[in-house]
Formats: structure tokens, C-alpha cells, sequence
């Protein structure tokens, strides 16, 4: 055992380990129960095991509309932190300028930031008499302030500013470990700057774009505050769904279940992202 | 014709001159090294000339046309680089497809001429692999294969050997060679290692802190160096500063602090009293027995320090005048090693004293 301990590396690895398994997993499986027993309202969770909460969830149209919401968001804002993240991670992974740290300060300052702070940002930018609005109706490009808050478009613009550092600091460390000899070898044998683009650099870069993907991902669809802020009270995704329902409707059991099937979800896509790693490093 | 022309090339990276007003001109199926310490220029020239880097000023003619300005990938060049750079997301057959794709080859043309790279650098059977999968040399290997296989103008090669061992690297000297001639494909060569660019040149390029110092032969350039820094920087040799003596048939320098030696030649236009800088190569200086042989220039000396390297031994020699001088010679089969302190006779012919204008004085000359 001890020998075990030393050679896999697991002995350094365990007071960590210790700190995560009573932290997190420990709550976790004390909440697992509690998603399969009954809510009686008024007179609080019952002892009797039941599958209804599950039931009810995957079952209800409401409840489905805000898990496809959710995890829609999740791609969009991938889609869209990867479209603006990688030609700025690209820029800063290769630029020579003296400015460079500089400008990698700039890209994570936004993290040094409180969160409810860089939200309530957009919600002045955002609302119906937000700088957006006032500046279009003076504009008079439109006549009644467009409504960009309290819907999807609020939370992706949202979301997809306040995850984008992620993305650029996860492609910037693939990127640069690209070397520049490959891309110039590529453009001396006759590739264009676009095709050095297309048939080198991103195929070399998919594995950072796998990561940050994830990432982004499971932060969006776990985001709470912004969503709350950005959304309203009416227009939900599953954690403010789960925060209503454990904290406001005191439905406990029902939360407990909404938490578990997001948890399913992410889990699902971590191992599902691992083997397609694994997949391309076999297949390089 | 010339395959490739080089005038008044420049660059500088902001105060630091790299390059400063270099020409070349390089004949086909020519093999001109770039010979330099590091940072002398060598691989900005080629870089330049592969347009990976953008010159300040100068042309760059490829054939008949003008290059300097044009992407890379409009040159029709293939560099090779030490560091290799294959793909590694790609297996050795589109490694070396790649550049024919990018020509729009047809697909049958492109296997047929991959195969044919591929068997002349010996890797035939190998196609499959990925690069990671390869020995540095055989990663080598493909690396000329891929720039070599769209049939390029002209073939570059950055250090392509520095890489790899001793052992490996004297097999791909001459495996390189032997395929640049069998492809009769003009070349240009950049590393900083002397005995590499000597044995595999036509012509050789001296560079020093970004300026041209001398183009030659390899036998020119190693016998009749042009400057004290070609002439020191060719072999393990003594270099002393010195002043001339007297002029005439047989014209001789004294050596600061030292004896007089008689030279085959001086430059033109040096005047008696004028400073100069000698130099005389470790093998060119004998140790002699007793009075036997005739050279220009013999002088007793005492032996410091005798070291054994192999196939030679390395000698320190005292002069009575206290100047030390550093000789190679080869040993004889079951001579008997000499030993510090024996005193014996130094012999310099003539031939082998190489004067030239102290560097000061250079461009005087």
C-alpha cells in the first residue's frame, strides 16, 4: 500500500483529495436521498422513496423548455466565445510587441472584477433605458427600445463577455506551444496564411479548443448569478430554476433532482470530452 | 545564369544590424554554405531569401524573377529546418504530400512522387507513421524529403544537422551531399560548423556581424583567407599581432614580443613598420629532430604541455622569447609520447605564415 501510494504519485495528491471528498462529495450524497423522496407542501420532505421528482422534471414541457434553454445557451456561448477567443488568443500567442503582458493583463482583468458588478454593467448597457437603447432611439435607427434584457439575448451577451477570458487564456497555452517553425515550414511548401490557418494551426490547436469548450460550457450552464441578474426573475435556466426552488418555493426534493440531472449533464460531457481526446492523441 | 542573385540585402532589428548589404550569386546546382559564429546573420539571410522574413532593402532574384517582396509561398523554395518543423497531426506520406498538394498535383502524381522522395532519403515503408513515431534522423529525413518533393527552385537548409549526434550526423552529411548532387538541386546551406561546410561546399560564404567577409572555394577559402577573422576562424590556429619587417622576395614579420618569421607573401600596399596580424594553423607548425629538413623558419622551443586526443596529440611550445605557440601533429605508430620540459626544434614553412592588415587596418588595404 505504502509502495502503491509512493509510485502513483496518490500520496500527494491526497490532502487535497481529503479536502474535495469532504467539501463537495460528502453534501452531494447527503442531497442524493433527498431527491427521491416526496415534497409534501406545508408539511415539508417526506420519508416515503419515490421517482416523481424525476418524473415531474423530464416529464413537464416547462421544465424541458428550460433544460434545452440551458444547455443551448451553453453551445451559443461557446460558439461565441470561441469565434471572438481565438483570433484574440491567436494575436496574443504570437504578437512581439512589448505590450504583450499588457494586454494579457487586459484580457483577465474582467476576473478580477466582482461578478455582480460586470453584470450590473450590462444591465446599464442593457435595459430599456440603457446606453444600447438611448443611443439607437437617438440615433433614430429604431423608435421603441429593442428588448435586449430579461431574454436569451441578454444572458448570451452576458455570459459570453464574462466567460471569454477563459477561452482566450485556455487557447493562448495551445496555441503558443505551436511551434512557428511548423507554420512557416507549411507557407515555404506553398500554403497561404489561410490555409497555414486551416490545414496547421487549428488542427493543432483542437485540443485547447476541446478544453476551453468544456470549460466555457459547464460554467455557463452552472452560471447563477448573471442569469439571475440578466434574466429577471421570469425568464430562467436550470441553477436559478434550482436556487428558486430550494430557497424561495423551499421544494427541496424537486431542487435536489434539478441538481442532480444538471450534474448528470456535465458529467456526461467531461467523460464524453475525455474520450475524444483520447481518440485524437491516438490518433495523432 | 545565375538560379539565384543576392545585392545589397540589409536589415536591422531596430538598433541591431543583422544583415548589412549582402550579395551572393549562386549558380545551378550550386552548393554555397553560409558560414558564421551565431548571429552573424546567417539564418536572417535565409529567412530572407525564403521570405519568412521581410528584407529592409536589397533584391533577391530567383531565375529571372524578382522575389524580395513576394509571401513564401509564392517562391517555390523548400527550407529545411533544424528544428525540423514536420507536422505532427500528419503522417510522413502528407507530411511530404503537402507542399505537392498545395500545387494542386493530381492525387496518382502525388503518391508516385511522395514514394519517390521517400525511397531517396531511405524511408521507404514508412509512409504510415506519424513523426513522433521516428528517430530524430529518420524525422530528418522526411523533413528533406517533404521540401525536396514538390521539385523546388532552390532547397535551404537552416543547421539541418545540428541536431543530431556525431555519428549520425557525418552519415548525413554525406547522404545530403549525395543527394544534392544526384538532384543536381542548387542549394544554400547555413551552420556554424567549419569541417561541415568545408567538406560539403562548392563555395563557401564567410559571414561576420552580418557582413560578407569572404566567398570562395573551400581550398581558397582555408589557404588564402581574406580577413584575420576568416583566417582565425578556419581550423585551431596561433594568431599574434605582429609588424613588418622587410619587404621584397622574402618578406618578413616580427611578432610582438616574439622572433622574426619569413612570409610566402605579404598583402599589397604594406609599407615596413605597418601592424599586421599573423597567423599560422596548429598541423602547419612540425617538431623536428636534430637538423634534418630545410624550412623557411625554425626555432628552438621548450615543450609546456603534451595532450593525447586520439588520432592526434596537441602540443604547447615555448619560444625563448616567452610566446607560446599551440602545434597538432599526428603519432607515429609506437612512438614514444613526449614529455613536458624536453626541448625540440619548431619548423613554419614560409607558406604557412598567413599575414594580413591588422583588422583596424582592413578596410585600408
Amino acid at each position: 500500500m505504502r509502495r502503491w501510494l509512493d509510485r502513483s504519485g496518490f500520496g500527494l495528491l491526497s490532502a487535497p483529495l481529503l479536502v474535495l471528498l469532504c467539501v463537495f462529495v460528502a453534501p452531494l450524497l447527503v442531497l442524493l436521498p433527498t431527491s427521491f423522496h416526496p415534497y409534501q407542501p406545508g408539511r415539508g420532505i417526506g420519508t416515503a422513496w419515490t421517482l416523481t421528482n424525476y418524473a415531474q422534471i423530464l416529464g413537464d414541457g416547462f421544465y424541458l423548455e428550460i433544460i434545452a434553454r440551458t444547455l443551448g445557451l451553453g453551445l451559443i456561448v461557446v460558439a461565441a466565445t470561441l469565434l471572438v477567443g481565438y483570433p484574440l488568443a491567436y494575436f496574443l500567442a504570437r504578437t512581439r510587441s512589448r505590450l504583450r503582458p499588457w494586454l494579457i493583463i487586459l484580457v483577465i482583468f474582467p476576473l478580477l472584477l466582482n461578478l455582480v458588478v460586470r453584470s450590473f454593467g450590462w444591465i446599464v448597457l442593457l435595459s430599456n433605458h440603457g446606453l444600447v437603447n438611448d443611443l439607437l432611439i437617438a440615433l433614430q435607427l429604431i423608435e421603441r427600445p429593442l428588448k435586449l434584457m430579461f431574454n436569451f439575448t441578454g444572458l448570451l451577451v452576458g455570459l459570453s463577455h464574462i466567460f471569454l477570458p477563459f477561452m482566450v487564456l485556455v487557447l493562448i497555452g495551445t496555441i503558443q506551444n505551436i511551434p512557428r517553425d511548423v507554420e512557416d515550414a507549411a507557407r515555404t511548401l506553398g500554403a497561404s496564411r489561410w490555409t497555414v490557418l486551416r490545414e496547421v494551426t487549428l488542427p493543432l490547436s483542437l485540443p485547447g479548443i476541446l478544453s476551453g469548450s468544456i470549460l466555457v460550457f459547464v460554467l455557463t450552464i452552472s452560471a447563477l448569478v448573471t442569469p439571475r441578474l440578466l434574466g429577471g426573475p421570469t425568464y430562467q435556466v436550470m441553477s436559478t430554476l434550482i436556487y428558486d426552488e430550494f430557497l424561495k418555493i423551499l421544494n427541496w426534493p424537486r431542487g435536489a433532482a434539478m441538481a442532480f440531472i444538471l450534474t448528470a449533464i456535465v458529467l456526461l460531457l467531461v467523460w464524453a470530452s475525455g474520450r475524444l481526446a483520447r481518440r485524437w492523441a491516438s490518433v495523432r | 545564369m545565375a538560379t539565384l542573385q543576392i545585392a545589397g540585402l540589409s536589415k536591422r532589428f531596430g538598433d541591431f544590424v543583422a544583415v548589412d548589404d549582402f550579395a551572393l550569386a549562386v549558380a545551378h546546382g550550386e552548393f554555397v554554405s553560409l558560414l558564421g559564429p551565431s548571429g552573424c546573420g546567417k539564418s536572417t539571410i535565409l529567412r530572407m531569401i525564403a521570405g519568412l522574413i521581410e528584407p529592409d532593402a536589397g533584391s533577391i532574384r530567383l531565375g529571372e524573377e524578382e522575389v524580395a517582396w513576394q509571401p513564401p509561398h509564392r517562391r517555390n523554395i523548400g527550407l529545411v529546418f533544424q528544428s525540423y518543423a514536420l507536422f505532427p497531426h500528419m503522417s510522413v506520406f502528407e507530411n511530404v504530400a503537402f507542399g505537392l498538394r498545395r500545387r494542386r498535383v493530381a492525387e496518382a502524381t502525388i503518391a508516385e512522387r511522395v514514394a519517390d522522395a521517400l525511397a531517396l532519403v531511405r524511408l521507404t515503408g514508412l509512409e504510415r507513421r506519424l513523426p513522433r513515431e521516428l528517430s530524430g534522423g529518420q524525422q530528418q529525413r522526411v523533413a528533406l524529403a517533404r521540401a525536396i518533393a514538390p521539385r523546388p527552385a532552390l532547397l535551404l537548409l537552416d543547421e539541418p544537422l545540428s541536431n543530431l549526434d556525431a555519428k549520425l550526423r557525418d552519415v548525413m552529411r554525406l547522404e545530403l551531399r549525395r543527394l544534392q548532387q544526384e538532384l543536381r538541386i542548387t542549394t544554400v546551406f547555413v551552420t556554424h560548423d567549419q569541417e561541415e561546410a568545408l567538406t560539403m561546399s562548392d563555395r563557401i560564404c564567410v559571414l561576420s556581424h552580418g557582413v560578407l567577409q569572404q566567398v570562395g572555394t573551400p581550398r581558397e577559402i582555408y589557404s588564402h583567407p581574406a580577413t584575420p577573422f576568416v583566417a582565425e576562424f578556419f581550423g585551431r590556429s596561433n594568431a599574434f599581432d605582429a609588424t613588418v619587417a622587410a619587404l621584397g622576395p622574402r618578406p618578413t614579420v616580427t611578432l610582438a614580443g616574439g622572433p622574426t618569421l619569413t612570409a610566402a607573401q605579404l598583402p599589397a600596399g604594406l609599407a615596413v613598420g605597418a601592424p599586421v596580424r599573423v597567423t599560422i594553423r596548429q598541423e602547419s607548425v612540425a617538431l623536428v629532430e636534430g637538423a634534418a629538413g630545410g624550412a623557411d623558419n625554425r626555432f628552438a622551443a621548450s615543450l609546456v604541455l603534451a595532450s593525447f586526443a586520439g588520432r592526434d596529440q596537441q602540443f604547447v611550445l615555448r619560444l625563448p622569447e616567452g610566446i607560446e605557440l599551440t602545434a597538432e601533429a599526428r603519432i607515429g605508430r609506437g612512438e614514444a609520447p613526449l614529455e613536458p620540459g624536453l626541448a625540440v626544434e619548431v619548423a613554419i614553412a614560409c607558406e604557412d605564415v598567413i599575414v594580413m592588415p591588422a583588422a583596424g587596418a582592413a578596410g585600408a588595404a
